[in-house]
């Protein structure tokens, strides 16, 4: 049974290298609240995707990836960067792949901060 | 011998080690275990006995995962088999890809594999307790 309500978390990956961690720990949790192995490959590929992304654009460092799960609706994950609005291009055009397999994907400038936010909706599984 | 009343699943992959490694896991939880070693091999075993997964390597000699995925996928008779690709390319391009062309998940070969693809069966309910 899919549990219920909305669950918050912010996962810290330390490097390239740390994302099979990071992607291991939302493969388990998602696993325990059942839901189907499509979402969950999906789910783990476009957690993936981001994090090279950040990594690629960060240049080095660790990241910070807040993943929203809202049970039986979907999942969101999202991630920033330093910089202007004038990456934003740089971002779509990297990312046509992540675009395409993600249900929602935004690029939002505020604050001197880049905002990338990509998810699925459980419901078109 | 294979047991009709347990799941069978058909392993692709040109290492026989690790086909075996995978296969001893199934088969310790009662599932049926079928091993390709390549993809025109693979197609011939499923076409021939219809499985309830496909476990795929993409780096395999005549045709590579993501073709024998798409030639699953294109099929009527073998469209709605789930496939999960399990290999060393770990690079989110590659897992896009997998899932482009038509896989349900796709578990790169690193230190978690085999408990992520034993979960994945677990979770789509193929597996049962592990034999003593």
């Amino acid at each position: 049974m899919i549990p219920v309500g909305t669950h918050k978390e912010t996962i810290v990956v330390h490097g390239r290298f740390d994302i099979p961690r990071a992607r291991s720990g939302i493969r388990q949790y998602l696993t325990i609240g059942h839901y189907p192995a499509r979402f969950i490959g999906r789910s783990i590929t476009i957690f993936s995707a981001l994090c090279e992304l950040l990594f690629e654009l960060n240049g080095g460092g660790s990241i910070e990836v807040h993943v929203q799960l809202l049970h039986g609706v979907g999942i969101q994950f999202k991630g920033r960067l330093p910089g202007a609005a004038t990456i934003i291009y740089q971002i779509q055009q990297q990312s046509k792949t992540l675009q395409a397999i993600a249900d929602e994907f935004s690029v939002q400038p505020d604050q001197g901060y880049i905002y990338l936010t990509v998810g699925l909706d459980v419901k078109k599984e | 011998m294979l047991n009709d009343t347990m799941p069978m699943v058909v392993i692709v992959e040109d290492s026989e080690t690790q086909a075996k490694q995978i296969a001893s896991h199934l088969t310790a939880r009662n599932v049926n275990v079928m091993i390709a070693k390549d993809g025109p091999q693979g197609l011939r075993l499923i076409s021939g006995r219809k499985p309830d997964l496909v476990v795929l390597d993409i780096n395999l000699p005549t045709m590579n995962g993501y073709q024998v995925c798409r030639r699953l996928k294109r099929d009527a008779d073998t469209a709605d088999i789930p496939v999960i690709m399990l290999t060393s390319a770990s690079e989110a391009e590659d897992m896009m890809r997998g899932i482009e062309a038509g896989a349900i998940d796709y578990i790169p070969k690193d230190q978690f594999a085999v408990e992520h693809l034993l979960m994945t069966l677990n979770n789509m309910g193929l597996l049962q307790e592990e034999q003593k």
